[in-house]
């Protein structure tokens, strides 16, 4: 406002000085106007000179110099662009910084998205979005769409990092599939890159469904030209599509075995084995391996045991190829649960123990435990009570040393009853047998549960006294038993339960 | 028309009271025979004014400059205030709107009676220097712009801007009618780059008051793109027209999806009339006010006389102009022309591979078929 009297003071004096002038008699077009003269003190003029120099030394303002101090950057931003008629580039902005605007409103003062910076607040954001959207614009404009899908996808590439910026990027890349979508000249190459990329924004928001469709569309575009369109680093597309593809159906196929709904549980079976076509057709054994296990576990939990097994030893073979220990653990633990629940205990007890080696030998800790409890409770189902506490009591010293209170728990109460399993027997023998010293070693455990049963008993065959008399556990027992293994990460406290039952019937019984 | 004047005499007149013209303010001659209380200096004015504005607010002119009468209580005094009041904001409102229309078929001089009107009103109901006079100064502005007066549509938007400036809290639909016509203006003077900064300007405003794909966004496109045609810009001007004819073709397709009872709805209300068939959509309108239709006319033709001749044109952006305009007659009532253009979107249409597009145009020439009888 300063300037604008500033200058109206000045536009004023050179009126009043043209009308002097033409009042003047003399043609004031050849002779110069000599300012009236008349006695001045010293200070008067130096402050006189002084705003002369000051004056001479401000720049002459024009429109464009006012409105920047004036408008806001964003305003002026626009205003280049419509200037020079980029408008689409323009309506593009607006309605992204409009779309940012409602967001915000709509999530209130207190949500996290309100402390984020907005668009017009971040001049460097917007001059980059202005530099590549008229380009893109201006490529559009004389139909070079390859041009322009290179512009957007550049700008895509700087928000791409940011994970606040994830939104522009989202639409900068399905803007970028629509380019591509109007030109077809090279074949769909770049429609199959818009495709993935579009797919690879929507994994990442979550929107599984959404993103397997365009994934499908990039394998599609891919796969007739599976030799010559290669990436940058040389992976062909068609193979990149299919690694996509396959990470995709596993996700899909997981998030479907969860959901409640029956049919949704059958769908999951179809999406996994898309998993495993395509890990088949990406040619990376690792992948493979990794869907035939996840196939092979919706098998077992839909009862179909046979085929779950044979999913299961390609995992293992494919596994045992790269000397994947890890991989080969989980493979051999899942064998052996399936055997166990056919009632094949040899060959459970025989993967069981080959995971056990493996574990010992690798080093792997938490799976050395794992395998230990398993393979306790398998023996514990079958009777071999001294087995069952030797692997119960590795698995809770091994638990104990890791700190982990849960498994701790787990196997403490397991080791129990394998212990106690192992002694009901020739407890019960003392019993049956009963005399003297019999009676003494029981009474003797009462008081000060010192366990002298494993002693032969005096005037009987030797080794009667390890005579088992009770049998294994009811197979109901032995179900429970092997379902806790399976469950045991998601359901402990319930373990705990059963298992401290047991316990007490054990310990009542006797 | 000529009954409606009388000749009056200056001499005879009351002393004391001076007798203006209505538009030159200079001793009158002529009286409106209809009000008594308008006076002209010739029968030019007379005309000029008639058909500009005062046909239509003749009555209310007659109620407005009629000496107050005699009211002995406060209330009725009050009461008659406020009538008064209401009547020459309703004044203000109309005469600009017609104004605005007028501009917008280009009849420049007929609109200045009507704008000099809602300025006089506006200026003795707001005050001197108000944000409210704005758009009357503007609409003043436009008018000298098209009559080449380029000096007083100087004056006038810059009184217009220096209120805008003054006024803190400006509406933004201001704002962008100020530009738009300081790019009018610009334009006029030749002075392209100048005019083109006001359009933008105009346009920021319009978006962020409307949305970028308002109707009253695409005014400022239509004389950006109008500005870069005469540059000679084509490609910018081409991609221009093309915003403006589809933001114009979206909102009239809304319309018209609003306004058209579906299939079901129609065959009932026949089934229930008896004797011949009207037009089953009477009740359809625009949705736009006065000035909007004209706006809408004044740039979807000039937009089809463009593209007529041009020799680079897309099939396309043809067919869609030509959707436009037959479906802006179709609102309007004008159901022949409606055909018409109809029929010239389905020819340009034909070079076209999109069956969506040739799918609405079918439906809608349906559509004319059966409101045709009415008409």
């Amino acid at each position: 406002m300063a300037t604008a009297t500033h200058i109206s003071k000045v536009s004023s004096t050179g009126s009043n000085l043209s009308n002097y002038a033409n009042a003047k008699p003399k043609p004031a077009s050849n002779i110069r106007l000599e300012p009236i003269k008349f006695k001045r003190h010293r200070h008067d003029r130096q402050a006189a000179e002084k705003s002369a120099t000051l004056r001479s030394e401000l720049p002459i303002l024009r429109k464009q110099d006012i409105a920047k101090f004036r408008n806001s950057y964003k305003h002026n931003l626009c205003l280049d662009m419509l200037t020079e008629g980029y408008h689409l580039s323009f309506c593009e902005l607006i309605n992204l910084i409009r779309q940012q605007h409602e967001r915000r409103e709509a999530a209130g003062p207190e949500s996290f998205l309100w402390t984020k910076p907005v668009l017009p607040d971040q001049p460097e954001k917007l001059d980059m979005m202005k530099v590549y959207l008229t380009r893109a614009e201006a490529a559009s404009r004389i139909g070079n769409y390859s041009e322009e899908y290179q512009a957007r996808y550049d700008l895509a590439q700087v928000f791409k990092d940011n994970p606040d910026d994830q939104w522009l990027a989202d639409h900068v890349f399905s803007t970028c599939l629509e380019v591509a979508m109007k030109d077809s000249s090279d074949g769909g190459k770049m429609q199959s890159e818009g495709h993935c990329n579009v797919g690879l924004c929507l994994q990442k928001r979550g929107n599984f469904r959404e993103a397997a469709k365009h994934f499908e569309a990039y394998h599609k575009h891919a796969q007739n030209h599976k030799q010559e369109w290669r990436m940058s680093n040389g992976t062909s597309f068609f193979i990149d599509s299919c690694i996509k593809l396959y990470h995709i159906y596993t996700i899909i196929g997981a998030e479907q075995t969860r959901s409640g709904e029956l049919e949704e549980r059958d769908a999951s079976l179809e999406t996994l084995k898309q998993a495993l076509e395509m890990a088949k057709n990406s040619q990376d054994k690792k992948l493979e391996g990794e869907a035939s296990y996840n196939l092979g576990m919706a098998y077992q939990r839909i009862n179909e045991l046979d085929t779950a097994l044979s999913h299961l030893f390609n995992f293992y073979e494919s596994c045992q190829g790269d000397s994947n220990s890890e991989g080969v653990g989980r493979a051999c633990d899942s064998i052996a649960k399936i055997y166990a629940r056919q009632g094949n205990k040899e060959k459970s007890v025989e993967f069981l123990k080959r995971f056990v080696e493996l574990t010992e030998k690798t080093g792997l800790e938490k799976e050395y435990c794992l395998a230990c409890h398993n393979l306790g409770n398998v023996c514990n189902s079958v009777g071999n009570y001294d087995e069952a506490t030797e692997y119960f009591s590795k698995a809770y010293n091994i638990s104990r040393a890791l700190g982990d209170p849960e498994s701790t728990n787990v196997n403490r109460v397991q080791y129990g009853i394998a212990m106690a399993h192992r002694m009901m027997g020739k407890f019960a023998n003392h019993i049956v047998v009963g005399g003297k010293t019999c009676i003494s070693r029981l009474a003797e455990w009462k008081s000060v549960r010192t366990d002298e049963f494993s002693k032969p008993i005096p005037d009987t065959v030797p080794g009667a006294a390890h005579h088992v008399v009770l049998p294994p556990p009811p197979a109901s027992k032995e179900k429970e038993g092997d379902e806790e293994g399976i469950e045991e990460s998601t359901e402990p406290s319930l373990d705990m339960k059963i298992d401290e039952e047991d316990e007490g019937s054990a310990v009542e019984g006797s | 028309m000529n009954i409606l004047i009388m000749d009056i005499n200056p001499l005879a007149n009351p002393k004391g009271s001076k007798l203006v013209c209505e538009i030159c303010q200079l001793p009158a001659f002529v009286q409106c025979k209809h009000c008594k209380l308008t006076y002209y200096c010739s029968l030019e004015h007379q005309k000029a004014d008639w058909i500009g504005i005062h046909e239509k607010i003749c009555d209310k002119l007659a109620f407005l400059r009629q000496a107050t009468p005699f009211l002995p209580s406060k209330e009725e005094r009050d009461k008659r205030q406020s009538q008064v009041q209401s009547m020459k904001i309703d004044l203000i409102e109309m005469s600009r709107t017609l104004a605005q229309k007028m501009l917008f078929e280009g009849k420049h001089e007929l609109s200045v009676p009507a704008a000099m009107q809602s300025l006089r009103y506006s200026i003795e109901v707001y005050g001197v220097a108000t944000i409210e006079l704005v758009p009357s100064y503007l609409v003043l502005g436009e008018a000298c712009v098209g009559l080449g007066k380029l000096t007083e549509a100087e004056d006038y938007l810059a009184k217009a801007q220096w209120t805008v400036l003054k006024t803190t809290d400006c509406p933004r639909a201001i704002k962008s009618k100020l530009n738009r016509n300081l790019g009018l203006l610009y334009a006029a003077k030749g002075d392209f780059q100048e005019s083109l900064v006001n359009f933008a300007d105009d346009i920021y405003h319009a978006s962020e008051e409307f949305g970028t794909d308002s109707i009253r966004t695409s005014g400022g496109y239509f004389h950006m793109a109008n500005v870069f045609f005469r540059q000679g810009k084509m490609e910018v001007a081409d991609s221009l027209y093309r915003q403006v004819v589809n933001i114009w073709h979206d909102h009239l397709s809304d319309i018209i999806r609003k306004k058209v009872p579906s299939e079901e709805e129609a065959a009932k209300s026949r089934s229930r009339m008896i004797g011949p068939v009207k037009g089953l959509f009477e009740d359809i309108s625009s949705g736009l006010d006065a000035a909007q239709d004209a706006e809408a006319i004044q740039i979807l033709s000039s937009i089809y006389d463009i593209r007529e001749h041009q020799i680079s044109r897309q099939a396309q952006d043809l067919t869609r102009t030509c959707h436009a305009m037959a479906m802006l007659y179709f609102v309007l009532g004008e159901i022949k022309k409606a055909k018409e253009f109809g029929r010239k979107a389905i020819v340009a249409s034909d070079q076209v591979k999109d069956d969506d597009l040739s799918k609405s145009l079918v439906e809608f020439m349906k559509l004319c078929e059966r409101q045709g009888p009415s008409s």
